[in-house]
């Protein structure tokens, strides 16, 4: 019983592998988490470049284009 | 006969020109007059294609690509990526047989997402060695997060 106490300090969120029995959860202020949450260190999102986008380009129209040309001349002609 | 393709030849040109200038809301509507006149004109519809990606609709883009374009195996796993299909855009890149940097660009973006972080910073060390661009310091900066994220995984 003396065990069940201490544990009760205990946020539930600290022990959700060991099974307690805490009045707390079903009263009206139950012990559930701390909030809000203390702040904790993260890395930051490093900088990432989408690059392919500036390969994504028309296919060659070459063959298109030099028609145009031929066609130019024999218009001229 | 001749009148119909002197004029798709104007507007090949056309859209050539807007593609250059960067202006592809026009190039969409010049590449829209060519597949007016020849709906299956595969070439048209790539470039219908790149227009809608530079356009930032994917799902339409995609959806021609898939349809009607067999050759763009580059552009579908690019509208994969953006589309967050990650997988499938690694395995339609993993299909194309000798990448060129471009598809190997990409791979690494790819890889980068699926937090394979060991196989990108192979990719990108190959890519920082041999590209030739005005994008260097960029592609510097995406092998730092690469470096970034291996040192974290790794404690």
């Amino acid at each position: 019983q003396g065990d069940n106490t201490s544990k009760n300090k205990k946020l539930l969120m600290e022990r959700l592998d060991e099974y307690v029995e805490d009045p707390t959860l079903v009263s009206q202020q139950p012990h559930i988490a701390q909030f809000p949450p203390d702040f904790q260190p993260i890395p930051c999102k490093p900088l990432f470049f989408d690059l392919a986008l500036n390969q994504i380009e028309f296919p060659s129209l070459d063959d298109h284009i030099e028609q145009k040309k031929g066609g130019g001349i024999t218009n001229f002609v | 006969m001749s009148t119909p393709s002197a004029n798709v030849t104007a507007l090949y040109s056309e859209l050539l020109r807007a593609g250059d200038a960067g202006e592809y809301d026009k190039a969409l509507k010049t590449v829209n007059k060519i597949l007016h006149d020849d709906k299956e004109d595969k070439k048209a519809l790539h470039c219908k294609a790149v227009c809608l990606i530079h356009l930032s609709q994917f799902e339409d883009a995609l959806k021609i690509l898939e349809k009607q374009v067999s050759d763009a195996n580059f552009e579908k796993a690019y509208c994969f990526y953006r589309l967050n299909r990650i997988q499938e855009a690694y395995t339609s890149l993993k299909s194309i047989n000798n990448p060129s940097d471009r598809e190997k660009e990409l791979l690494a973006q790819v890889l980068y997402r699926l937090e394979r972080y060991d196989d990108c910073f192979d990719v990108y060390k190959d890519l920082v060695k041999n590209s030739e661009d005005d994008f260097e310091e960029e592609r510097e900066t995406n092998l730092a997060a690469v470096v970034a994220n291996l040192y974290s995984e790794k404690g």
